[in-house]
């Protein structure tokens, strides 16, 4: 996945919009967007950056997992399989990216009060007391590539952020396809890592401009 | 929203109690192995080394979300260090149960190898935990297996101390306890010289009550009495007693701090900001960073 950020308005839809495809309990986001400051006046910057999980190509936390809840697809996606998962919160501490969580208790907006009627239709127990990140909407990328859609192309086989994005600031797509948009605008744009000195590889790259 | 490194609340105090309970365990173990031809009492060394790893092991059971799946942590012996811990425990427990009942020195002597490997794997736990970086330095390795070795050799002394001979044997583990307070320290220099190279203030500032009180209460005092006891003194059991007791004690409150109050996350970085429109691109950010100049390491 790219974020070119310097389309990002950090207007939070792709949040918003990973809440409501994953209906993550409250306090939970896959998918954030930082607000960030850098510099000194009156040289001051503020950059949006989403953030979320990495999908490393050298996932720490599948290499600590205990269970094999998380694996690597051959893909690059990294996966969790809940009912594998014991809820030791090893990956959360092996992962620099803050991306993953665990809910113990079945959150809801406003505690003491019945549950909405939404929360009552995704109460997704099975994320319960273990951990959990996000997927890059696998479900949505497995059912396209099963009815010939294109995951970045055609929107019932992208992640839910990546369609909701009101910037056109995230890219998604296959790295190793030469021909498409990612390569395209890697070759194009400078970019980095979060973290790279940590050897992870990320998946997510960042824009910062045109090459001139 | 945080951006800066946030303290981690998944592993509380209950995690830390299995690298206080394994590492004090195995220690004394291993303690009790290299000293058992001094005369110590076999079965209760293995009893209280028991009693500590399987409390440890007891305490992170409960810490776990889905504790009735615990089978499940025996799937990744090929890269997780928790489940190479849970099959060291497999072996561990049950030769100690056997040492605590039977008493018998080669059976003492077996259960040393995986108390050692237990010791090793919870230093290596912490190792792999790449987003904490007071936990992924390659010098917590040393520091958490001297540590161990150190309070298990402070939980002999307290054991010899309180036999029921007013002159226990003194030498050999008086001069055990004065090397192993040593190399603790400069396992420690190492890992807080290493933190200054760059890591997150909140760590600095939890582990910075440790550097003073490692030195004095975990170093020089033990240090001072053990190596008193090696001259055999008058009052032996009394500084058995407190030379062990402070290297425990210093050992578990370093253990407890590192787990607890210095495990922040790595927090959100960008190298540069970007340039917008026409402009240049700018410095990035890496709020709640302590790096001195031409220093960061990962």
């Amino acid at each position: 996945m790219l974020v070119d950020l310097n389309r990002c308005v950090g207007c939070q839809t792709c949040t918003a919009a990973c809440k409501q495809t994953n209906a993550t309990a409250p306090g939970v986001q896959w998918r954030r967007v930082l607000d960030m400051e850098s510099g000194s006046y009156p040289e001051v910057r503020r950059t949006f950056v989403p953030v979320g999980c990495m999908h490393c190509e050298d996932p720490p936390c599948a290499d600590v997992c205990p269970t094999l809840a998380t694996q690597q697809r051959d893909d690059g996606i990294v996966t969790i399989d809940y009912d594998l998962c014991i809820g030791c919160a090893y990956c959360i501490v092996a992962c620099p990216y803050q991306a993953r969580s665990r809910v113990d208790y079945p959150n809801q907006a406003y505690p003491g009060r019945p549950r909405m009627k939404h929360e009552q239709r995704t109460e997704h127990f099975e994320r319960r007391r273990v951990a959990q990140k996000c997927t890059f909407c696998v479900d949505r990328i497995d059912y396209g590539l099963a009815n010939g859609l294109t995951p970045g192309v055609d929107p019932d086989a992208t992640p839910g952020c990546v369609n909701a994005c009101i910037a056109d600031a995230l890219v998604f797509g296959d790295l190793e396809q030469a021909d498409g948009r990612v390569a395209e605008l890697l070759a194009s744009h400078h970019h980095f890592r979060m973290h790279e000195e940590l050897d992870t590889g990320p998946g997510l790259y960042y824009l910062t401009g045109p090459r001139s | 929203m945080n951006i800066g490194p946030q303290r981690q609340h998944n592993w509380d105090w209950r995690a830390a109690g299995n690298f206080i309970g394994g590492g004090s365990g195995s220690g004394l173990l291993l303690a009790a192995a290299v000293s058992a031809p001094t005369g110590i009492d076999i079965r209760l060394a293995a009893t209280v080394a028991l009693l500590l790893v399987a409390g440890g092991l007891g305490l992170v059971w409960f810490e776990t979300g889905r504790p009735a799946r615990f089978i499940n942590v025996f799937r990744n012996r090929r890269t997780s260090w928790m489940t190479r811990e849970a099959f060291t425990a497999l072996a561990l427990l049950p030769l100690a149960a056997a040492t605590a009942v039977t008493g018998w020195l080669p059976l003492l002597l077996l259960t040393a190898a995986p108390a050692a490997l237990f010791l090793y794997t919870q230093a290596r736990i912490l190792r792999a935990a790449r987003g904490i970086p007071a936990w992924r330095p390659a010098e917590i390795v040393p520091l958490v297996v001297t540590t161990g070795l150190a309070e298990g050799t402070g939980l002999l002394l307290i054991l010899l101390s309180l036999g029921e001979s007013p002159h226990p044997p003194a030498a050999f583990p008086g001069t055990l306890a004065l090397a192993l307070v040593l190399v603790r320290w400069f396992a420690w220099h190492c890992y807080w010289k290493g933190l200054q190279r760059g890591a997150p203030e909140g760590t600095l500032r939890a582990l910075a009550p440790v550097q003073p009180l490692l030195l004095t209460g975990g170093t020089l005092l033990p240090g001072l009495l053990a190596l008193l006891l090696t001259l055999e003194p008058p009052a032996q059991a009394l500084l058995m007693g407190l030379a062990g007791a402070a290297m425990t004690a210093t050992g578990w409150l370093t253990k407890l701090l590192i787990v607890t109050r210095a495990g922040f996350n790595q927090g959100y970085a960008i190298p540069i900001a970007p340039a917008r429109g026409g402009g240049r691109t700018g410095p990035g950010s890496r709020p709640g960073w302590h790096l001195p100049p031409g220093g960061e390491r990962p």
